[in-house]
């Protein structure tokens, strides 16, 4: 990968993280009320938003402002949680690991499934077998994700009784080690599965289309003249390439992901940024709400560029062109 | 030539194009996946017009029985203070569809504005405005909304016009494209060799001939928008005054254990409608795959395939 692509692919961050710190500075300061209540939360007596208003710069000219609440939000200050008496940036990272736990696992298994069902949807177009997976793909994409986990707990959990309902762990249970990662991956599995059939619809479809396009290039056509069989020229030959997209594809969707991931966090009781988001709105919390809308969007930042720099590192056409 | 008729060939292009629309409609139908989405999409917005006549009970009144399973008195059972479910779910089609719609109006009028001036002037102007809509692209709409109705307060009115300000980048991205094809095609050369104001040449030339290809994006949208308004109502911050798909969701989350039915037809209904627009998405932009030449006019069928 040559430096000067990497170099310009890292400069692209900085006017839009730029933006995103503008968006939620003018969210603040255009909201009804007193903008310190928005970062120092709705139960503070007057000493202590005297000193959030100086701590923020609060007290100063708008463009100064500005630059405050920047430089605090780079170093990693997002307000204080007055309802949890912490620092919001404390609330919001000790909830990471659960969220990036359940979005990691259901990526994977996005990938593990989607991807092969997209190469033999793609192998015989608008066969009964590209029916039947295109038709699955297409339900999966237009359902609700908070409507395809209620479903899965009322039969899966409820009906069948084959996975736990709620919960990361089971009630009470206080073992630790490897006892405890299996409680947490039994507990893992239905949300993660729940999570994924989002993706799994998208990058079916993904994989489809590469695969039919492939299929009908020079390359593939000089590996049947060439008397490989077709299975081997399926593996070989189109689908390395038409699996290529998927990589940019997942970065596209972060944002996406990660509101999925607070929904199905909310059905399944799942104890990370989504259970936070739901409680931090109930309690009216907003330097926490606030604080999960900027490390979201950083996130999903982050995510664009590694998957960009992944894919011109795979990509020869992208980094030298 | 030219200024004999000025009107030729400002209205010959839109007038072949809505007889290309007609035709691709029917070709819309000729497609079995065509057939059950117009099916789906009618069935969804014939319930939200007739729902006040179909509604066995107005939905928040108060019924005897409190959830009650599905039984002919109440064929999708009833909720917690003895609600009808069925109703509920007819009147929730008409809050999350005036939604999904409000929504994808802001969004179009943002993104063929900007994808139009953008592709149209080209240059720097170009430069600047996609640059914008990359930082409008990675704006996560979901957690937008949340903190936005947190720091102003629940209202229909914020919503959409959050949600609508963060989806326009897609059409953007697909009205640029469209214009940039068509920029040098010979109907809009002649529009500019009769003095025709650019105002004029994107709006009266472009705008209508960019349009087939933007709808297949504009379906699209609206189903994803119907999901997350949804998503909205499930975690509660939809419209408090209106019952829509999302709340009624979101309220069944409390009674899994023991009423069924609450979170089935909801969650159901949504998924046939959003599955109704994405099928009939699909099925034009088939049509429109297939059948470009016709569609574009002057012939010129170049453009098409980098923006399906």
């Amino acid at each position: 990968m040559s430096r000067r692509f990497v170099l310009r692919r890292l400069l692209q961050v900085i006017p839009t993280a730029a933006g995103i710190l503008l968006v939620s500075f003018l969210l603040i300061h255009l909201a009804p009320g007193d903008p310190v209540v928005a970062l120092a939360g709705d139960h503070g007596d007057p000493a202590y938003y005297a000193e959030m208003r100086h701590r923020f710069g609060l007290d100063r000219s708008l463009p100064a402002q500005l630059a405050t609440y920047a430089l605090r939000v780079v170093q990693g200050d997002l307000g204080f949680s007055y309802v949890q008496g912490r620092r919001a940036a404390d609330v919001i990272i000790e909830r990471m690991p659960a969220t990036l736990l359940l979005t990691g696992t259901a990526l994977v298994i996005a990938v593990i499934i989607a991807v092969p069902l997209g190469a033999l949807a793609g192998q015989r177009p608008h066969g009964a077998r590209d029916t039947g997976i295109s038709a699955l793909a297409l339900g999966l994409y237009s359902a609700p994700v908070f409507w395809v986990g209620q479903v899965a707990i009322l039969v899966v959990a409820l009906w069948l009784g084959v996975a736990p309902v709620q919960g990361m762990t089971n009630a009470g249970s206080d073992a630790a080690g490897l006892p405890r990662a299996f409680d947490v991956l039994r507990h893992l599995a239905l949300p993660a599965l729940v999570l994924a059939s989002q993706e799994i619809a998208v990058l079916v479809r993904l994989t489809r289309s590469g695969v039919i396009d492939e299929m009908t290039r020079d390359h593939v056509r000089a590996a049947r003249a060439k008397g490989i069989g077709e299975r081997m020229v399926l593996l070989r030959h189109a689908l390395p390439r038409a699996v290529l997209p998927v990589v940019t594809v997942i970065g596209a969707r972060a944002g996406h992901l990660s509101a999925g991931a607070a929904i199905v966090e909310i059905v399944f009781g799942w104890p990370g940024a989504g259970r936070l988001l739901l409680s931090s709105l109930q309690a009216r919390d907003t330097p926490v709400l606030l604080g999960l809308f900027l490390v979201i969007a950083f996130a999903v930042i982050l995510a664009n560029l590694v998957t960009d720099l992944a894919y011109a590192a795979i990509d020869p056409r992208v980094r030298l062109g | 030539m030219f200024a004999s008729d000025e009107r030729a060939p400002a209205g010959a292009p839109a007038r072949r194009v809505e007889r290309a629309e007609r035709s691709s409609w029917r070709a819309v139908v000729a497609i079995p996946s065509g057939r059950i989405g117009i099916a789906l999409t009618g069935l969804t917005l014939a319930i939200a017009v007739l729902a006040p006549l179909l509604a066995p009970a107005d939905p928040f009144a108060l019924g005897a029985v409190s959830l009650s399973p599905p039984s002919w008195a109440n064929l999708m059972g009833t909720d917690a203070i003895g609600r009808d479910l069925l109703s509920g779910v007819l009147y929730g089609a008409r809050t999350s569809l005036l939604m999904a719609s409000a929504v994808t109006v802001v969004a179009f009028a943002c993104g063929a504005t900007v994808g139009m001036a953008a592709g149209y002037s080209g240059g720097a102007i170009d430069d600047l405005l996609m640059r914008m809509t990359e930082l409008f692209q990675v704006l996560p709409r979901f957690f937008l909304v949340v903190v936005t109705i947190a720091l102003f307060g629940p209202g229909a009115d914020r919503v959409v016009l959050v949600l609508g300000l963060t989806s326009w980048p897609v059409i953007a991205r697909v009205m640029r494209g469209e214009v940039l094809a068509m920029r040098e095609l010979d109907f809009v050369i002649a529009a500019r060799a009769i003095g025709a104001p650019g105002s004029r040449i994107v709006w009266r030339e472009l705008l209508p001939n960019a349009l087939p290809s933007a709808a297949v994006l504009l379906g699209l949208l609206f189903g994803q928008i119907l999901l997350v308004e949804a998503s909205l109502g499930f975690i509660g911050l939809g419209d408090p005054n209106a019952l829509s798909w999302g709340l009624l969701a979101g309220q069944a989350q409390g009674f899994l254990r023991v009423a069924w039915w609450l979170s089935l037809f909801p969650g159901l209904a949504i998924a046939i409608a959003v599955l109704g627009v994405n099928l009939l998405a699909d099925a034009w932009a088939s049509v429109l795959g297939g059948r470009a030449v016709h569609a574009t006019p002057a012939g010129g069928a170049k453009g098409w395939e980098g923006t399906m």
